[in-house]
């Protein structure tokens, strides 16, 4: 009914279009004397000035309106350098805005067309286009000195004392990472992964811990192939001998996830083992015991994890950035800072916070936009400030939710937090399976070098690895590193 | 009106006629109007095809313009359409949106602006304004615009797909396009999504090889480059720049196909999704954004060069002067096209690309604006001392400029990496972008529609609804992209802002700009509407030369037939841009001379003509 409503509408503006316009079209040929130009041409060109006149009022009228809504104060010290580079572009392409669009439309309106009028053939002028050549170039490498020594002083080294902190972006949410005392990340591998050990920190224990966990998984898989033949039995028994259609249906729904998963099955099985293979292999005692690594495994002990990120004011921090899944974007608006969370590219931005976030509810409270009381909140808005951390490259569906937190603390703050916390290793220990006390040894043999045993040889050097570093590693790899 | 006197002494006649006759026998419907390989057929074909999928690319931006503006409004009066898009309370689900805004970009840049301003254009107007009966191959042609409709039925299937159409952003960067289990619409949706665009390349490839040899090759006599209309100038170089930036996307997306479907890991490493860590090992995403945008920078120049060319055209025409400077728009247009290969990584300032790589980039991006100025000022002053008659394309030409003028400064803004820190991802890039691209380009197509329809058509488009839909549109396209530069800081592609005490307090201006977006939606099915009317009723043509301009195309019949011109084709004594000289108001580009004294003609002397 609607439908026909919304049909029946669209039909009568379409008819009534129709007749507008075919009258538009007999009075404009009627109409059409020598006259006519100049009669458009008075009417386009009042149209003309007065959009110039308004839109530059409106133009004016925009910076002040939304002054409020613009963030009052860069919090760090390139966000300032920022800021003057913004004033400079600004100013200057402001003027050419300007005075660009008032030639352009009143040109249009006083050249408009009169019938006896003579239009100049004009065809260049060589000074005049060399010199509106050489302008923009000497304005625009103004602007270029200025902009790179800008960004080199941004994308320049740190120095030796900056703080390192590491934030890493996954769907659809930031969690971060500080080197504890030592000031130094430890060694982190995707492979590693686990509920327990969300980022993957590379420890022998964390090691360990994953490879049981691959090692459950595989037999879990392996079971349920092995269970899978009887109940898609049953559920085809269903179809073809029960009656009645209301088990039918549920057994046919049943039986097709049935079936895929049985597809799906064997290739699940080939990946998990090759991930657990990938582990063994790279994770070899030469490797974590080597001069480059070991120093990093163990720095990972005291590495902590916490739910938001704090910050020593005016000091110099570098954060490093990586991402699990796909691409986010590490972007903290009042600081100017914004780089990409590349999945195996870990990327790097420095900064130095100069405002804590005490200090910038101080600024806030003059702001009009800041004074307003939120709908359902009792305080005003800027006593509840605080740095915000969000994704600024497209992840998916929950890109607009990735919000993370920066607190902005003094210098005693921040060590009065950091006193607080605790290293990820040390809260997770407990929970973490460990090699030795169970039959792992054999789980590795049974659903992870399957076609090691017997006949290795056949299978040439790739299956000698295999035997090699499943025979002696996994001892090693808890034992190599004392804790 | 000025009133071109279009003299074709009879002499002209030429012996091949009868010849031609032939081809204007009896035509079927189908190849007169479905397969022709008439370049006016044809362009006739880009341009309504482009104006449907700009109706829809419009429309999907209204559903994501009211999920900005009035998040809470209750769609479910959709729900016969829409489907499981909404959730239980009406609303726009966020993967819905990604699809939306991803299915919008990629229409309206590559099937709308790309296919439906340069494929109209370049078609209708190389041999028409260089005197040559057909483009080099007609066949050739003919299958460009299938393999762009073909392109567009796969797209549009996207739609229909289980798990939605393709929602990775028109950049369809991996790994979130590359990993169906990271996002819904990276499913069977993105494998179409990137069929589509190969067959689309396809489709611009065999365009612009036909484009680039007609220029070439296909002159009438007395054609020298440095007669050539700036239209021309402007087509060639486009598709010069399609021919050499497109294989560098296609090559992306077999590639990602490869990476979709085959195991390999060209854009992917060290990747743990789904709880699972993936094997690929050694590739880079960021690759794929370098060749993304070595397409893609040159792509906005694919899509805003016909329209400059266009406005060129359409400004000289109507102010009764030669465009200023015709060699310095000439040589911009060609630096334009040299830098737009050298500044891709401008889209990439936050990648974590080399610092100093960035400055060659921030460099030759600032050069560009070089050029872009030139025009700028070439253009106003084409209009100084000038008779301007504001037909409606005209009043589009201007607008273009103006619109030209804000989006090229911002790009002076984004174009300074250590401020694009600041600005990259955000409204601010949206907004300079629709205003530089889309909104630019869109004036450029239409002041070309306004001006060539009566080519086209035979008829005129109804003179007021253009003013009434130029009015409503410029002043749409301002209040709609003119306050987003204000919401600097506000992240782009995000469903709703409110997650965020720093950016959720743009809600009235949002509510504004989709009314006003609606409202300027509106105004584009007036234009639809006057298009589609004006081919039936339209008032009729009734001289040769409605503008008095002095380019070839109007030394046709009003309804010019298949090889354009009944008798020989025309030679070129002079440059396109011959207002007021020798007290005369025009002197068409076909006319000698005073004292021309016609060298013996050779007896095939006009290959040409055998060819059709
Ligand atoms: C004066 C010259 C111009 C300069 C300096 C310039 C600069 C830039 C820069 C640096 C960006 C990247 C912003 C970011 O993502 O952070 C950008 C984005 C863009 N520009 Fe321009 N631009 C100019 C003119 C143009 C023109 C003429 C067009 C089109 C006709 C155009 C179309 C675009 C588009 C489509 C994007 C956004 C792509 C996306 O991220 O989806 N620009 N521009
Ligand atoms: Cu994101
Ligand atoms: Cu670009």
């Amino acid at each position: 009914m609607t439908g026909f409503l919304i049909f029946l509408i669209i039909a009568l503006i379409v008819v009534v279009m129709f007749q507008v316009t075919k009258t538009l079209d007999m009075v404009s040929e009627l109409r059409a004397d020598e006259k006519e130009e100049e009669r458009h041409a008075v009417t386009q060109g009042r149209l003309m000035i007065a959009f110039l006149v308004l839109g530059l009022v409106g133009f004016f009228w925009t910076f002040g309106a939304y002054q409020s809504k613009l963030f009052p104060q860069s919090a760090s010290v390139h966000g300032e350098l920022l800021k003057n580079l913004f004033f400079w572009t600004l100013l200057i392409t402001g003027v050419v805005f300007v005075i660009t669009n008032i030639l352009l439309f009143v040109f249009a309106y006083q050249y408009r067309w009169k019938n006896n009028r003579k239009a100049e053939h004009i065809s260049h002028n060589n000074t005049l286009e060399f010199i509106w050549t050489a302008i923009p170039a000497l304005v625009l490498t103004f602007l270029v000195v200025l902009g790179l020594r800008a960004w080199y002083q941004i994308t320049g080294e740190e120095s030796e004392d900056a703080l390192v902190f590491e934030v890493t972006g996954q769907q659809f949410f930031w969690s971060s990472r500080y080197p504890g005392p030592d000031g130094v990340l430890g060694l982190r591998d995707y492979n590693l992964i686990s509920a327990e050990n969300p980022l993957g920190i590379a420890t022998p224990e964390f090691i360990d811990h994953k490879r049981v966990d691959l090692l459950i998984r595989l037999r879990d898989l392996k079971q349920r192939e092995a269970a899978l033949p009887e109940l898609i039995a049953a559920a085809q028994d269903i179809i073809d001998h029960n009656p009645n259609p209301y088990p039918v249906d549920s057994a046919k729904v049943t039986l097709k996830a049935l079936l895929k998963e049985q597809k799906e099955l064997p290739g699940l099985q080939n990946r998990t083992r090759a991930h657990y293979k990938r582990i063994v292999e790279k994770f070899t005692p030469e490797y974590l015991a080597s001069a480059e690594v070991a120093p990093l495994i163990k720095a990972g002990y005291d590495d902590f994890m916490p739910s938001e990120l704090h910050l020593p004011v005016d000091r110099e921090v570098v954060a490093r950035i990586t991402a699990l899944d796909v691409l986010h974007d590490f972007y903290i608006p009042y600081m100017s800072v914004k780089m990409d969370a590349v999945p195996g590219i870990p990327t790097r931005f420095k900064f130095t916070p100069t405002i804590t976030t005490e200090e910038m509810r101080e600024i806030l409270k003059d702001n009009p936009e800041w004074q307003r009381i939120d709908e359902g909140a009792t305080e005003p808005r800027w006593k509840n400030f605080i740095y915000e951390v969000a994704c600024a490259e497209l992840c998916g569906k929950g890109h607009n939710s990735m919000r993370y937190l920066l607190d902005v603390d003094t210098e005693e703050e921040y060590s009065a937090w950091l006193g607080q916390q605790t290293a990820f290793f040390d809260l997770q220990k407990e929970s973490l399976v460990k090699w030795e006390n169970a039959e792992y040894a054999e789980f590795e043999k049974a659903y992870v070098f399957i076609d090691a045993g017997g006949h290795g040889d056949d299978h040439g050097g790739d299956n000698h690895d295999n035997d090699h570093s499943g025979e002696e590693q996994h001892s090693a790899a808890s034992a190599s590193i004392a804790h | 009106m000025a009133n071109a006197a279009i003299s074709k002494p009879a002499s002209h006649v030429h012996a091949e006629d009868h010849h031609h006759e032939e081809h204007h026998h009896e035509q079927g419907f189908i190849s007169k109007y479905i397969f022709s390989t008439d370049h006016k057929t044809i362009a006739k074909q880009f341009l309504i095809t482009g104006i449907i999928w700009a109706i829809l690319g419009g429309a999907l931006s209204v559903l994501f313009r009211i999920q900005l503006g009035y998040p809470d409004a209750d769609l479910t009066w959709m729900k016969p359409i829409l489907g499981r898009w909404l959730d239980e309370g009406g609303h726009i689900l966020p993967e819905f949106y990604n699809a939306l805004i991803t299915m919008h970009g990629t229409i309206l840049v590559f099937f709308v602006l790309t296919a439906g301003l340069s494929g109209t254009f370049s078609n209708l107007l190389i041999p028409l304004q260089l005197g040559a009966r057909d483009m080099a191959s007609g066949f050739i042609n003919m299958l460009s615009y299938w393999f762009f409709f073909l392109s567009g039925a796969v797209m549009l299937a996207s739609f229909f797909v289980p798990t939605g159409a393709a929602s990775g952003g028109w950049t369809m960067y991996p790994p979130l396009s590359a990993l169906a289990q990271s996002n819904e619409g990276s499913g069977f949706g993105t494998d179409l999504w990137i069929t589509s665009i190969a067959l689309f390349i396809v489709s611009v490839l065999l365009g612009g090889l036909n484009y680039v040899t007609t220029v070439i090759n296909l002159r009438t006599k007395g054609m020298s480059i440095f007669r050539m209309p700036l239209t021309i100038w402007a087509f060639l170089f486009t598709a010069i720049i399609a021919l050499l930036s497109f294989p560098a996307l296609l090559a992306a997306g077999v590639l990602l196909l490869f990476d979709r479907g085959m195991g390999t890991s060209f854009f992917l490493s060290e990747i743990y999704t789904g709880g699972e860590a993936l094997a690929n090992a050694g590739g880079s995403p960021i690759l794929y954004q370098h060749l993304f945008w070595f397409l893609g920078h040159p792509e906005v120049y694919i899509i805003i060069l016909p329209a400059m060319g266009i406005v060129s055209e359409v400004l000289s025409v109507n102010s009764r002067k030669p465009v200023f400077g015709y060699k310095a728009m000439i040589y911009s247009i060609f630096a334009i096209t040299v830098l737009s290969f050298l500044v891709w990584a401008h889209h990439m300032f936050v990648t974590g690309l080399n610092p100093f790589l960035g400055s060659i980039f921030v460099i030759f991006t600032l050069l560009i604006a070089i050029p872009s100025a030139i025009k700028v000022f070439n253009w106003i002053v084409t209009l100084y001392k000038g008779n301007i008659r504001f037909t409606p394309a005209m009043l589009f030409a201007i607008g273009f400029v103006a619109l030209f003028i804000v989006g090229g400064l911002t790009g002076i803004f984004l174009g300074n990496s250590a401020l694009d820190i600041d600005l990259h991802d955000t409204y601010f890039v949206v907004a300079h972008f629709h205003l530089v691209m889309g909104v630019a380009a869109f004036f450029g197509t239409f002041a070309g529609v306004y001006h060539w329809f009566p080519k086209m058509y035979g008829r005129y488009l109804n003179r007021t609804l253009g003013y009434i839909h130029f009015w409503i549109t410029i002043v749409a396209a301002y209040l709609i992209f003119f306050p987003m530069h204000f919401m600097i800081g506000l992240p782009r592609r995000y469903p709703s802002h409110e997650n965020f005490q720093f950016a959720d307090m743009f809600g009235e201006l949002n509510s504004f700009i989709s009314l006003v977006a609606i409202i300027s939606f509106a105004a584009q099915l007036l234009f639809v509407f006057n298009f589609f009317y004006s081919i039936f009723r339209g008032r009729k043509v009734r001289e040769l030369n409605p503008w008095g301009a002095t380019t070839l195309e109007w030394t046709t019949p009003i309804h010019p037939q298949h090889g354009n011109w009944p008798g020989e084709i025309p030679h070129v004594h002079r440059w396109p841009y011959d207002y007021g000289v020798n007290g005369r108001e025009f002197i068409p580009q076909d006319e000698p001379e005073p004292g021309f004294v016609p060298e013996p003609e050779p007896v095939h002397r006009d290959p040409q003509n055998d060819q059709v």
